[in-house]
């Protein structure tokens, strides 16, 4: 096994004792000049030079995270109390006419569905796929909110593992004033903070429900993944 | 696409092992028993009717022609097989050193599902997928979904770093990473070309080109089709016998211009021509060359010859199809020109007979040049 691995490596050193112009640098090949072989630095200001601009402030922000969920499609709730998120869950059930839902235990999630009086299963180790592939709606947390390009950030720890979030038709997911980012750097410096160096196994950044446009180039939602992503953010 | 790139579907379903594609269009040309048709698009070429047949013939469904019922064949077709598969194999957009994590784009889902529910997940990942940290991220995941589908971002980008951990309620048992080098690294030490490993697949050289969209995907007989596949072909499986797919160019630079990391695609192919012709030709076109040298510069020795030719097309016609044929390696992917029923020799003979083809004595041409 390692053979392979030293043949690679080697023919790898060998190859770079010739250097390269620099990406995007369409003159002759530089002579043998080792320098051009350093990490670019790809500092966050660097790299957001490139994107969206960002909201100032945390009102701008929910309003940029606000358009953008209209244009993917996910339905984006703004709701002041965690009373009234709960409230906005059992009006979407009544809606849905879900059955059974299926969440993990945190603070935020335990009291929704609670709350929602409905069959409930909760992703522990060694719960059943059957079962929740069953379930109506899948209810998570989340890491963080990102305005940039609308997307929510979640990991294996936070939202209950790695199915809980893909499977059931309906991703529900419940967020506080506090995750609101502005873009995606920051969303890899919470988590840095957040996790450090013992990040969870499966980090995912979740922009919009499942699509696909493989038929004409025409779009449909609910490809593989849910149909349906619903933001809830508790304001309070 | 690595996956395509080692034929590991076929080489997997030879050894009596179940390969499901999960992508939606992986699996509509999985089902028609043909490769990709373009790398970010795979079934572009099929019109919804043409997808439904398929679907009636091979899943048993009912016609339909909205895309959206369409997509929902497939869904409950592949439902049952994540859960009931053995093993999930994908490959990777990126790679993350900081980390040791791959990380994986897609908008359907389906990567999710077959890297969460299987025993066992296998990444199968280009070497030159590797980039250095994490946050370098925020600029290649939007970048990929810009170029390739005009996302701001596409649906799923999801980091994977090992099998479920202790305090993680599912995921698989064992994660596997497969680096693969596959003529690479020849690329690499070819310092010219060397950018070609920058590219981060996203299609959109393909989308520009006027060979692509002529020719199309199939036409390329590669796994990585347009501009892109044209350069890098020849250094992962031998530039004399895919030396080709760098003549058909116009040269135009619209792939140049597309690329978002600025591989200087149009040049690659001119530099491919020109390695090419240094290297030494095989001996067989060597041998074809010098032959046809001798014939075109004799010119009985070419009329006769092309006499023969036009007989012999008559014969090979009958063939046409079958295992006899001469020309079927030529013929099964490409028209061969008949050639005219007459040469300009002959035709020049006759118009001189009959008297039409003598040129005037005064020729208001000729007074001119006086």
């Amino acid at each position: 096994m390692s053979t392979g691995r030293e043949a690679i490596l080697g023919r790898i050193r060998e190859a770079l004792k010739l250097s390269a112009p620099m990406p995007g640098d369409h003159g002759p090949v530089a002579e043998n000049d080792l320098e051009h072989a350093h990490v670019p630095p790809g500092a966050p200001a660097e790299i957001r030079a490139w994107l969206p601009p960002v909201g100032a402030n945390y009102e701008e922000n929910a309003a940029i995270f606000a358009r953008n969920s209209a244009d993917l499609k996910t339905a984006f709730l703004r709701c002041p109390t965690r009373a009234a998120a709960h409230q906005a869950l059992q009006k979407l059930a009544a809606e849905e006419k879900w059955a059974r839902v299926a969440f993990h235990q945190s603070p935020l999630i335990g009291d929704a569905v609670a709350a929602l009086g409905l069959p409930a299963l909760e992703t522990k180790f060694g719960y059943d796929v059957h079962a929740l592939e069953r379930c109506d709606a899948g209810i998570t947390a989340c890491d963080a909110l990102i305005a940039q390009t609308g997307t929510i950030l979640l990991t294996a720890t936070s939202a209950g593992g790695r199915t809980l979030s893909v499977l059931p038709p309906h991703h529900v997911v419940l967020a506080t004033r506090d995750q609101l980012l502005p873009d995606l750097s920051s969303a890899y410096e919470i988590l840095a903070q957040k996790y450090g160096s013992a990040l969870p196994s499966f980090v995912t950044l979740i922009t919009g429900p499942s699509r696909t446009g493989d038929i004409e180039r025409i779009l449909v939602l609910g490809a593989h993944g849910p149909k349906k992503l619903t933001v809830v953010l508790v304001e309070e | 696409m690595t996956g395509e790139e080692i034929h590991l579907g076929q080489t997997l379903e030879k050894a009596g092992i179940r390969v499901v594609e999960s992508d939606l269009g992986e699996l509509i040309v999985q089902l028609r028993e043909e490769p990709p048709y373009h790398i970010v698009f795979p079934s572009m070429h099929l019109t919804r009717h043409e997808i439904s047949d398929l679907f009636q013939k091979k899943l048993g469904s009912e016609p339909t022609d909205q895309p959206e019922e369409l997509t929902m064949i497939a869904r409950r077709t592949i439902r049952g097989e994540y859960i009931k598969a053995d093993m999930g194999i994908s490959g990777a957009n990126f790679a993350v050193a900081e980390t040791g994590m791959i990380s994986i784009t897609e908008n359907e889902g389906n990567a999710r599902l077959s890297t969460a529910l299987p025993r066992v997940h296998v990444a199968i990942v280009g070497i030159e997928k590797i980039i250095p940290r994490m946050e370098h991220l925020a600029l290649f995941l939007p970048m990929l979904a810009t170029a390739g589908a005009g996302q701001a971002l596409t649906c799923y980008n999801s980091l994977i770093g090992g099998p479920q951990k202790a305090d993680e309620v599912d995921g698989p048992e064992e994660f596997h990473i497969v680096l693969l080098d596959n003529g690479r690294t020849q690329l690499l030490a070819d310092p010219e070309q060397r950018d070609a490993l920058h590219c981060i697949r996203c299609g959109a050289c393909l989308n520009v080109c006027p060979i692509f969209k002529n020719v199309g995907g199939h036409t390329y007989g590669t796994t990585y089709q347009g501009p892109i596949g044209s350069v890098i072909t020849p250094h992962l499986r031998g530039l004399q016998q895919w030396k080709h797919l760098s003549q058909a160019s116009s040269l135009c630079g619209a792939c140049t211009e597309a690329c978002p990391v600025k591989i200087n695609l149009h040049h690659h192919l001119l530099h491919n021509r020109r390695n090419a012709v240094g290297e030494h030709a095989p001996f067989f076109e060597k041998i074809a060359m010098k032959i046809f040298a001798q014939v075109a510069t004799k010119p009985k020795l070419f009329e006769i010859l092309s006499g023969w030719a036009r007989f012999g097309e008559k014969l090979i016609g009958l063939m046409r199809g079958t295992r006899l044929d001469p020309l079927g390696a030529w013929t099964r992917t490409r028209s061969f020109p008949n050639s005219a029923p007459k040469n300009f020799k002959e035709m020049w003979r006759e118009r001189k007979e009959s008297g039409l083809g003598v040129p005037p004595k005064h020729s208001p041409f000729k007074e001119n040049h006086k």
